[in-house]
């Protein structure tokens, strides 16, 4: 019986052994012409993105024909995608601070992957072992054993979602007091997540369990169960199919641990895991801000929430909606350009389109409110038992979406999360003490740059699902061969493509000889000069990463 | 303390159960149906339950006995399961004697039983599979959300 537990055990074998599932597959014939080229074009991609393609790829779950533009080329359309395995989305910023269990060393060129987070982590728990998947204990983040005394009493996860390393590069001079803290931790300058497509829900889910998402499961924000699509949190933790550190560290000290979550919405509870579910587990404190059936993962509401797909195994405090509100922090928000006008530049900042203010800086402090809250009421580090806090912010992703990693919004985004920076250090310092905890402070993803900066071809994702049905899909049938078009990958019909008497490979042959010009969509026209370029540097079936020559042994 | 149970071989015959009246092709087009399609298979108290569009299945792992709902619109491959140790992750076999499709529109009966020997107590999660496919984890029946 194939295991796929087993196969996320045995890293090495997911290259050479995992049985395909598709009912159509690309000819085993190795003499074929056609199969050779395709492998030839999954071979063309730079070993590094095919290696975080592999850590990123399931057979059953992930999308059925690869798609990798040329960068900075990239399908989307409407706001600003983060999907792909290039360097810009996949290297964040990776800092350990910790006085009295991390040295003050500064930064430490060499490459390190968010897997790394849980097993470093578990480093610093006392009589607890935890054996990550896919990630490694970073010994030159921790001072060594005999130096450090006493477990920390409260370990701390800060995600600037969306804040990757490109994205501060674009505005160093943003984020001075993450800057002045380098050189009091350790600052890894080649952190990256490790895997791609990198959305929110499998990095997070990354940074809490130590393993990519072949491993854990969660592969993009759509993937499949069987052959339908699904959601990461559609069935709250049950995709998750691995445990999180804070799954098994919690359960070991008989849930005497506190184990906490301040987010927004449920694809960042990867961190914390499965809560009551886990066998042995209690219920984690999860306080989001998730719209209740929305039809987009990122939607958010206005008041702090568990959504009906999580509420059963996680629990909210009652007084998370009795703090100061939202527009208690417009003040200096307003006050950003010099005009006092009750807007956040151009933005209102109580409208719809801002969201209530929530779409604006004003959330950060608001956030980190409930957060000193939620320490000082729960009582986080206040005990010998060490406990678990996870904090994403997630203003830079979402003006990332919107504006742009290179919009000026983007600047005041970053200075607002790192002028947050102190003042949560503050609440450590004060509710559980100066040299009694350790922070990690990373990003789940980076952003894309505007077209308009890199000159870059946006791929329609529409037109090429529109070219495929007009190319394969002739039967006449209300079925269409394609599912959905994402932006790393093609999710197909793969019985109605039978019925077409299609295969996988004659799709993707398709595909890689389609043009720019002939998949330019309508937000950002493909410039005229590269209209005859190929869309694609790569397109093959996925199914062909598990026995491509080229794959880099792990 | 309650423990998985260790059946012979000679016991592990496959019971298929009729439950619904039509069976439709394999060929026909996969809907995505609510779990409310299915005959709501009941677990035993101390077991587990699984529900998603088209796919309900129910697990007694004391008493071994694995239930299967299809209503997926056309027939689900081999069904299987594995376990997470609770305490470490670890993953845990389990064998569904005489595993086989499941055609749409019936309810298939299994036995079950782990590859190691574990105390219930010890469970973290129940895994789904059918054929190749993981589909997630079943939740403990007392805290079945349906």
């Amino acid at each position: 019986m194939r295991h796929v537990g087993r196969v996320a055990l045995a890293a090495a074998a997911v290259l050479g052994a995992v049985a395909l599932t598709a009912p159509v597959a690309v000819s085993q014939d190795a003499g074929s012409e056609l199969e050779q080229r395709l492998i030839d074009a999954a071979c063309s991609m730079p070993p590094l993105l095919l290696e975080r393609t592999l850590r990123g790829y399931r057979p059953d779950r992930t999308g059925e024909i690869q798609l990798l533009p040329d960068e900075p080329d990239f399908v989307g359309h409407g706001g600003l995608p983060h999907s792909g395995p290039w360097d810009y989305i996949s290297r964040v910023p990776l800092l350990w601070y910790g006085p009295g269990h991390v040295p003050a060393t500064g930064p430490l060129e060499r490459r390190v992957t968010l897997a790394d987070v849980a097993p470093t982590q578990g480093e610093l728990l006392e009589d607890f072992d935890f054996d990550a998947p896919d990630g490694e204990v970073l010994h030159d983040a921790l001072l060594p054993a005999e130096q450090r005394g006493e477990p920390p009493s409260l370990l701390v996860v800060v995600v600037w979602d969306g804040a990757g390393t490109e994205v501060l590069a674009e505005h160093p001079d943003a984020w001075p007091n993450l800057a002045g803290l380098i050189d009091e931790g350790v600052w890894y300058t080649r952190a990256e997540v490790g895997s791609s497509p990198p959305s929110t829900a499998q990095i997070h889910a990354t940074i809490g369990t130590g393993a990519f998402s072949r491993t854990h499961g969660l592969v993009a924000h759509q993937f499949r169960i069987g052959e339908r699509m699904a959601t990461p949190w559609e069935a709250g933790p049950r995709y998750l199919i691995r445990p999180t550190i804070a799954d098994l560290y919690d359960r070991a000290t008989g849930n005497r641990a506190l184990i906490g979550v301040s987010a927004t919405v449920a694809i960042h509870l990867g961190m914390v895991g499965h809560g009551s579910l886990w066998g042995g587990g209690d219920k984690d404190i999860v306080v989001l801000r998730e719209r209740e059936g929305a039809a987009t993962l990122g939607a958010e509401g206005i008041r702090w929430n568990l959504t009906s797909n999580v509420r059963p195994w996680f629990r909210i405090p009652s007084y998370v909606n009795d703090l100061p509100p939202i527009a208690t922090y417009f003040d200096p928000v307003d006050r950003i350009d010099g005009r006092i006008d009750g807007r956040w530049r151009d933005l209102e900042l109580d409208g719809d389109i801002s969201h209530h203010g929530f779409r604006t800086p004003a959330r950060i402090p608001y956030q980190t409110r409930l957060v000193e809250e939620m320490i000082r009421r729960e009582g986080f580090g206040a005990d010998d038992v060490p406990d678990m806090l996870y904090i994403n912010y997630k203003l830079i992703d979402e003006i990332g979406h919107v504006n742009s990693m290179n919009s000026v919004e983007m600047r005041d985004s970053i200075e607002a999360e790192d002028a947050n920076l102190p003042v949560l250090i503050d609440v450590l310092n004060r509710e559980v003490g100066e040299g009694r905890w350790v922070m990690a402070l990373t990003a789940d993803h980076g952003h894309t740059p505007d077209p308009e900066v890199t000159g870059a071809g946006v791929i329609s994702p529409t037109h090429l699902g529109t070219l495929l049905r007009s190319e394969f899909d002739s039967d006449g049938d209300e079925i269409s061969i394609v599912d959905t078009v994402q932006p790393t990958s093609v999710f197909l019909n793969v019985r109605e493509l039978a019925d077409e008497g299609v295969d996988l490979a004659q799709v993707a042959d398709f595909i890689l000889g389609l043009t720019k010009g002939q998949l330019s969509g309508e937000t950002w026209p493909v410039p005229e000069e590269q209209r005859d370029e190929p869309a694609f540097l790569a397109v093959f079936p996925s199914e062909l990463l598990d026995r491509l020559p080229c794959a880099p042994n792990e | 303390m309650r423990m998985t149970r260790v059946h012979s071989l000679a016991a592990l015959l496959l019971l298929v159960v009729m439950v619904a009246s039509a069976c439709t092709s394999d060929d026909e087009p996969m809907e995505t149906l609510p779990p409310s399609a299915s005959p709501s298979l009941v677990p035993v108290a101390d077991g587990y339950v699984y529900r998603g569009p088209g796919v309900e299945a129910t697990l007694d792992l004391d008493g071994g006995t694995f239930r299967v709902f299809n209503s997926t619109g056309r027939a689900l491959p081999e069904p299987g399961l594995y376990l997470l140790d609770a305490r470490d992750g670890g993953v845990i076999d389990v064998v569904v004697e005489a595993s086989a499709p499941v055609p749409d529109g019936q309810t298939a009966q299994f036995q079950v039983e782990a590859s190691t020997t574990i105390e219930a107590r010890h469970v973290g999660l129940v895994v789904l599979l059918f054929g190749e496919d993981d589909y997630g984890a079943f939740v403990p029946a007392a805290g079945d959300p349906a």
